[in-house]
């Protein structure tokens, strides 16, 4: 059975009552963030932290090496 | 002979490398050879060898040459130390960058590595899930050191001669 929406005599008034109501809401509002980004659920559990592998680690050495080094380019004017 | 020019530019600019491939080298072997050493040797009971005898030299080794590194290359930097890390002249640039990587990883070495591998070493008291939580601390902050490691080395050798303008044209 789907949850059903809590009835709302009036429209909700914004960030303040989201913030007070966010878990009565239903299906998946309860995760939205403070920011009102929406994590899709799981996500987190499933995320892998790159420097766990040592491949993972020298990519983002490299990765990290080229946006530095196009950062300091960039504002050189070379 | 300018002695002071000798000591400046040319010693303490060897001793920087010197140390500096003793920090970076044993900092590799951590990541590369003694990670993977310790889970295998954990499989079959030997990783005391290594936690007793090998990693406490090493870390020593380590620490202290993160520590002269740096020193050596503030002082080859010398008056123009905060051109370099407030990127105050556009030809310091590039060694600010890794001046500032330098400092970050020192941070980690000092401040995250050594504390918890002390913990983890049993050099100093700790309950098990004081253990476990500094290996992890120590594991992350060690990888973010390897990471670093890249754009740093990139830097230092960019940052002068034919390399720096190689790669930044000045």
């Amino acid at each position: 059975m789907l949850p059903v929406a809590p009835e709302v005599s009036n429209p909700p008034p914004g960030p303040v009552w989201l913030i007070a109501h966010i878990n009565d809401l239903p299906f998946n509002a309860g995760r939205v963030s403070w920011q009102g980004v929406s994590t899709p659920p799981n996500l987190e559990e499933n995320m892998k932290n790159p420097l766990d592998s040592l491949w993972g680690t020298i990519i983002s050495g490299l990765v990290l090496t080229l946006i530095l080094y196009w950062i300091v380019k960039l504002a050189l004017g070379s | 002979m300018d002695w002071g020019a000798f000591i400046h530019y040319g010693l303490v600019r060897w001793l920087h490398i010197l140390s500096g491939v003793m920090w970076i080298g044993l900092l590799y072997y951590f990541n590369f050879v003694q990670v993977a050493a310790l889970k295998a040797a954990q499989a079959d009971s030997t990783a005391a060898g290594i936690t007793r005898h090998v990693a406490p030299r090493a870390l020593l080794f380590f620490r202290w040459a993160a520590l002269v590194t740096w020193l050596a290359g503030a002082t080859i930097l010398s008056n123009h130390f905060f051109d370099a890390f407030l990127f105050l002249q556009k030809v310091y640039v590039p060694i600010g960058v890794g001046a500032w990587l330098g400092t970050i990883m020192l941070f980690n070495v000092w401040v995250l590595i050594w504390p918890n591998q002390k913990k983890i070493l049993g050099l100093t008291q700790a309950s098990d899930e004081e253990k476990n939580k500094a290996r992890r601390t120590a594991f992350l902050a060690s990888r973010a050191n390897t990471a670093l490691s890249l754009p740093l080395l990139f830097f230092m050798s960019a940052s002068g001669g034919v390399f720096r303008t190689t790669f930044f044209g000045m």
